[in-house]
């Protein structure tokens, strides 16, 4: 078992760094392609080996720091945001049979996590005593606490849902949250839940519409202005991989995570476990693939939210619907049953 | 003459319960740059790929050969219009019926803003813009092109020539009217020229 769960790590992590950094070349390409142009085709076959020449570039470069930052906290922030954006895959299950964590508390660990994000940028904005990226870090966390509690209202919807179909499961585990949908996933039992956590899910991410955190044109790129070589590809990193976790938990709690269309069809429950575990780990990475396409063609379609557009809707938008949802919801399985 | 004050912008656009719901719209939008995804891209691969030029196109002067010898009577007409003082040249005679010709014909890249006076104002059609627009030099002293860089055989730059000879002002060789259409670079001149137009208002 200790092996299994090893190379389970080791591949998860291999899997996901290669992820977040074609992400970035997903990125270049996918907005090429949307405003007609033709992105990065120089390095390597179709521009394949970009990735690898921009770590390159960030690795060489010199690590600057201004006089007026916090050392060793401006250091500490990129190690942290990286770090969060991998703690998050811990409770992902690739398959029936294969996840790194049985996570009896999953979904609490999964959303200490995510709120912890919001350190590492709120760290970074304040400790390198600039003023633009002070505004970003505050940005950050304003917005973060407003789109929090969408995100765990619509959590809730999915854990109220997980436990009236399964209701001998933990629905704490996204194990029993991914099996209660055997029977439909719930995008389709849940649709309203599914916008307010995609919703929220953008705005956790940091990414467009709600990219204020960065917004180029007013804040000079935000929290990380003062940020140069490895240290802002850190960033850069955990911002995709950020991208790719919520990519990841959209297809997990929504669509179905590991499971297949036509499984019970298909009679996968009958494979051998090594084949169960290639066709889950399969339709897993195709649903992630799905999602982070959406991400970025998201950014390359919608304008940024004034702030308080972004305000109005966390709080008088998002927050009561997810309340409502809960609430129509609850009472609806309190009728059936 | 009074000042124009912008006051305050008109308020914010009602929207109707449809727009209101964002979702609507945001779908078409996202439909929209989805379907842009394969339309054809306008990218020129440029070294490898380059685009047509036509024959109005401005690039590097060059002077104009007929059999290896150039038309050039060296009147000192180019260098003395040329705004940056890009070109230099000595006269000298010679046996041809034409009498002179340059000794020295020289264009500094560094300095040449390819605006085409010196081939408007020439009169023997012996400087001309080519299509030719990238070149590079790594000295200053490279950049300055002697008349041996410059010359180029006539049949290479015919369809400039051919432009020229259309759009080239119809008065020229007769008495000078200044009211007449006479800038030949002057896109509405031109094209009122193309259309027989005398007279430029």
């Amino acid at each position: 078992m200790p092996i299994v769960f090893w190379l389970t790590l080791g591949g998860l992590l291999a899997v996901f760094f290669t992820l977040a950094a074609y992400a970035t070349l997903a990125e270049r390409k996918i907005s090429a392609y949307i405003q007609d142009r033709v992105g990065p085709n120089r390095v390597g076959p179709k521009g394949l080996l970009q990735p690898l020449a921009d770590v390159l570039k960030l690795v060489f470069k010199e690590a600057f720091q201004p006089s007026s930052t916090y050392r060793l906290l401006q250091i500490a922030a990129p190690v942290l945001m990286v770090a969060l954006a991998m703690g998050a895959v811990a409770i992902l299950p690739l398959s029936p049979h294969l996840r790194l964590f049985d996570g009896s508390i999953g979904l609490l660990y999964l959303l200490g996590v995510l709120s912890m994000g919001v350190y590492g940028i709120s760290l970074a904005g304040w400790a390198t005593g600039s003023k633009y990226s002070l505004l970003g870090g505050l940005r950050s966390g304003a917005q973060m606490i407003s789109y929090e509690l969408a995100l765990g209202l619509a959590l809730l919807s999915v854990l109220l849902l997980t436990s009236f179909l399964l209701p001998d499961a933990n629905p704490l585990a996204p194990q029993a949250i991914v099996e209660a949908q055997r029977q439909g996933w719930f995008v389709f039992l849940n649709p309203i839940g599914f916008l307010v956590y995609v919703v929220a899910a953008f705005a956790e991410t940091n990414r467009a519409p709600f990219d204020l955190v960065e917004a180029e044109q007013e804040l000079v790129g935000g929290y990380h202005t003062e940020y140069s070589a490895i240290r802002f590809g850190a960033f850069f990193v955990a911002e995709y991989m950020n991208m790719i976790t919520a990519s990841a938990l959209i297809a997990t709690f929504f669509w179905g995570g590991y499971l297949g269309p036509f499984e019970s069809w298909v009679g996968v429950s009958g494979w051998p476990i090594v084949w169960q575990n290639v066709w889950g780990v399969s339709w897993l990475l195709l649903k992630t693939l799905f999602w982070a396409f959406v991400f970025i063609w998201v950014r390359w379609t919608l304008p940024r939210f004034r702030y308080d557009q972004l305000m109005r809707i966390g709080w008088k938008v998002l927050l009561p619907l997810g309340i409502a949802n809960l609430a129509t919801l609850a009472g609806i399985l309190l009728l059936i049953s | 003459m009074s000042i124009r004050i912008r006051t305050a912008p008109p308020a914010e656009r009602k929207l109707s319960w449809w727009d209101r719901l964002y979702f609507p719209a945001i779908l078409s939008g996202m439909a929209y740059t989805l379907r842009r995804m394969f339309k054809k891209r306008f990218t020129v691969q440029y070294p490898e790929e380059s685009i047509a030029l036509g024959p109005e196109f401005r690039g590097r002067p060059v002077l104009v050969a007929e059999n290896g010898k150039e038309r050039c009577v060296a009147c000192g007409l180019c260098a003395r219009v040329c705004p940056p003082f890009a070109i230099h040249m000595q006269a000298s005679e010679t046996e041809d019926p034409k009498e002179r010709y340059p000794v020295i014909f020289e264009i500094n890249m560094l300095r040449c803003i390819y605006c085409g006076l010196c081939e408007e104002v020439c009169p023997e059609e012996a400087i001309v813009m080519s299509p030719e627009y990238d070149f590079v030099f790594r000295s200053r002293e490279a950049a300055i092109y002697t008349k041996e860089r410059l010359l180029v055989e006539k049949k290479d730059l015919e369809p400039r020539l051919r432009w020229l000879q259309e759009m080239r002002n119809p008065q020229f060789g007769k008495r000078y009217r200044f009211r007449v259409a006479n800038n030949i670079h002057g896109v509405k001149a031109r094209s009122m020229v193309r259309e027989g137009h005398e007279q430029v208002a």
